[in-house]
């Protein structure tokens, strides 16, 4: 009895939301044809009838062509001597339509007068970011099983992922980013009881940067800002290769290390950097820089003698460092909020 | 004396100077006031019918600064041209009109059905694209032996494996169908090599990420369409940011394992090869969704031949040398292509 019980729930729920979205796009079609008839009302000078029949149906309209509802509504407002109300709609007009003041239809000079007064400016963006990095070591302690240097040296890494962008003040902004990313360096020593050693080590890093930020040149094609903030890492994989070299025969040995165990988890630092952006069609392309200052040391030194055979074997301790990395990217906003500001005082 | 003239002249032309800038303020801003005005007032005359008077009027104003003001005067051009039945001139401005704005859906309730319908007759196509393309698990690796290098008398035997791929592409539309691209592409091309010899099997899990520069030109084909299927034909260079081998070898006893063996140093790190594919486009938001097959023949010998007997490691402890062998690699994509800007593809039989 239960799964037939269950079978006619789930109709019932399927019949209920195909009626509720057939019901949302019947009201939707009638409003569009609400617009038409509230334009010939208007063409005809019945200002307050295209209102009313506007008014309760203007978020029903399709959005693609809502702004063209509230258009209406404003120039009607106007005519009516009722500019709180105008105001509204124009305001609403610019929120679903941010380009009209710059392709707009030929308008009565009240519209424009009043749609001037405004300035739109992107309240939220959300963009996809691609880049390389370089990371180099700074040395916390140096640790060696046979008493030989050794010197560390930066590697090329990757880093992707996603950036949210939200806009507080007209010049300010605080960025959010989810990244991961491929960061990678090497050790060396020339003499180690006669062979030349290679070490190097990959780690991946799920990276949360959150930074403020200070934008230029706003209302121009090409702005740039300068960002500080912290990020936060979280450790996804790590994996070391050791490599003895016989400089006399050119022969080698070689073996691999799975360290994650004896690396932090979870590691922070801080961030600054500066991006370069244009508008490209209705994105921003951007192309930045950013240093990292690693704060935590990258390895647990608690495990650092785990392993003793490998250590006999290889002649190899790792030393406690942490990473400060150097990348440039390419980024890719798509405005998602917008935000519409009057730069007078509103009318009543 | 001479300096006492010399300073009434001097002030005379810096009068002079300042009039005329402020004359040059005033031109310049009655000229914005007069072209908003005038298209305010040659829309009215086309609302009343006098075509030739508001075609006269709002003709200054593609001349205009503001890019406002030239939209504007097109549109209100283009409808009095229909409305004139001049179509060649109403075709031109029309044209004008989308270069200015080409993602302009025109209004049911302010634009014509004529200019509506001209309008969807101008070919506006976009200009340069950036794309993303992925896929997980879809990009199989064939080796291709080309010479056989063994330890002792065994026999490798290859198998393709299947791994990741993802693209970031750019790219530059030539027509309505044809377009050329370019790009960075990350993919992880893995094979797997099996033997056995007299103390047990031995099996190799070998792992090539390569960092890859394709140049290829796309046909659509069914300009118009909302599904363009498409082919597509290029070149690539590869270079290998790295690689790793993963060696595990059993006998009746005991199982030796090693992950994560840094073998860049046995490859050579340069790849040449060409490619093919094919696929579906689906126009959806400011771009386009893609699903295509690919086949990429690579042509370089993927094993640096002087490195391989020296690694001690490998030969004692796993018995292996490295064959030559070149890749080949068959891989499914999913990718969205978007659209940075546009142009219009202006009708040369009309002027």
């Amino acid at each position: 009895m239960k799964p037939l019980y269950a079978h006619r729930l789930l109709y019932i729920f399927i019949l209920c939301l195909w009626h509720f979205a057939a019901r949302a796009q019947q009201i939707s079609s009638s409003c569009n044809e609400s617009l038409y008839k509230a334009n010939r009302l208007y063409e005809q000078g019945h200002f307050q009838e295209a209102v009313n029949l506007l008014e309760p149906c203007v978020r029903n309209i399709s959005p693609d062509i809502r702004f063209e509802a509230y258009r209406l509504l404003a120039i009607c407002y106007i005519n009516l001597n009722e500019p709180g109300k105008a105001e509204n709609a124009a305001e609403m007009l610019l929120l679903h339509k941010p380009s009209y003041k710059e392709f707009p239809y030929v308008d009565p000079v009240e519209l424009n007068k009043m749609l001037s007064n405004y300035t739109i400016r992107n309240l939220a963006d959300v963009g996809i970011k691609v880049g390389c990095n370089i990371s180099s070591v700074r040395l916390w302690q140096y640790q060696s099983a046979t008493n030989s240097s050794s010197s560390f040296y930066p590697k090329a890494g990757f880093e992707a992922g996603l950036t949210l962008n939200y806009h507080f003040l007209p010049h300010v902004s605080v960025a959010a980013e989810a990244l991961y990313a491929g960061l990678s360096y090497g050790q060396q020593s020339d003499d180690v009881n006669g062979w030349k050693m290679h070490y190097h080590e990959g780690l991946n890093y799920f990276s949360f940067p959150l930074l403020l930020k200070y934008d230029f040149d706003m209302q121009k094609k090409f702005s740039a800002s300068i960002e500080a903030g912290m990020q936060w890492q979280m450790l996804s994989r790590s994996q070391s290769n050791l490599r003895f070299d016989n400089p006399a025969t050119g022969e080698g040995l070689e073996t691999a290390m799975n360290y994650y165990d004896s690396r932090t988890a979870q590691v922070y630092g801080l961030v600054a950097g500066i991006q370069l952006r244009k508008q490209l069609s209705s994105g921003i392309f951007g192309m930045g820089i950013r240093y990292a200052y690693g704060l935590k040391n990258i390895v647990d030194p608690e495990k650092r003698y785990d392993d003793p055979e490998f250590i006999s074997y290889w002649r190899y301790l790792y030393s406690d460092i942490s990473l400060n990395t150097f990348c440039i990217s390419l980024t890719y906003q798509l405005p998602l909020k917008y935000t519409v500001n009057r730069k007078q005082a509103r009318l009543r | 004396m001479d300096t006492h003239l010399y300073g009434i002249k001097s002030r005379y032309y810096l009068q002079s100077l300042c009039a005329c800038l402020l004359l040059l303020c005033a031109h310049i801003s009655s000229a914005q006031e007069s072209c908003a005005e005038m298209l305010l007032k040659a829309n009215t005359l086309y609302e009343q019918g006098r075509l030739n008077e508001a075609i006269e009027l709002a003709n200054p104003c593609i001349l205009s600064g503001t890019t406002t003001d030239k939209w504007q005067a097109y549109r209100l051009l283009a409808m009095a041209y229909l409305a004139n039945d001049q179509r060649k001139e109403a075709r031109t401005v029309t044209e004008s009109m989308m270069e200015l704005n080409p993602l302009y859906k025109p209004s049911p309730l302010k634009d014509p059905p004529e200019l509506i319908k001209m309008i969807h007759s101008v070919v506006v196509i976009p200009k340069f694209s950036v794309g993303l393309a992925f896929n997980t698990g879809f990009n199989y690796t064939y080796p291709v032996v080309k010479g056989v290098y063994n330890l002792l008398d065994y026999t490798k035997q290859y198998q393709a494996e299947r791994d990741f791929l993802g693209e970031l592409s750019l790219g530059y539309f030539l027509g309505k169908n044809i377009s050329i691209h370019t790009g960075l592409t990350v993919s992880s091309n893995t094979f797997s090599i099996r033997f056995t010899h007299p103390w047990g099997n031995t099996v190799i899990k070998e792992k090539l990420n390569y960092l890859t520069v394709p140049a290829y030109a796309r046909y659509m084909f069914f300009y118009g369409r909302r599904l363009r299927p498409f082919v597509e034909a290029g070149v690539s260079g590869s270079y290998l940011l790295s690689s790793s081998s993963d060696f595990t070898t059993s006998t009746d006893t005991s199982q030796q394992v090693l992950k994560g063996l840094d073998s860049r140093s046995r490859h050579n790190v340069y790849n040449y090869g060409i490619s093919l594919g094919a696929g579906l486009s689906c126009k959806a938001g400011n771009g386009s969704v893609l699903l295509a097959l690919y086949y990429g023949r690579n042509f370089a010998n993927i094993t640096k031949t002087g490195e391989r007997y020296n690694s001690i490691s490998l030969r004692d402890n796993y018995l292996y040398i490295d064959d030559d062998i070149t890749i080949n690699n068959f891989s499914i994509m999913v990718g969205y292509t978007f659209y940075m800007n546009y142009r219009v593809i202006r009708n040369t039989k009309n002027q």
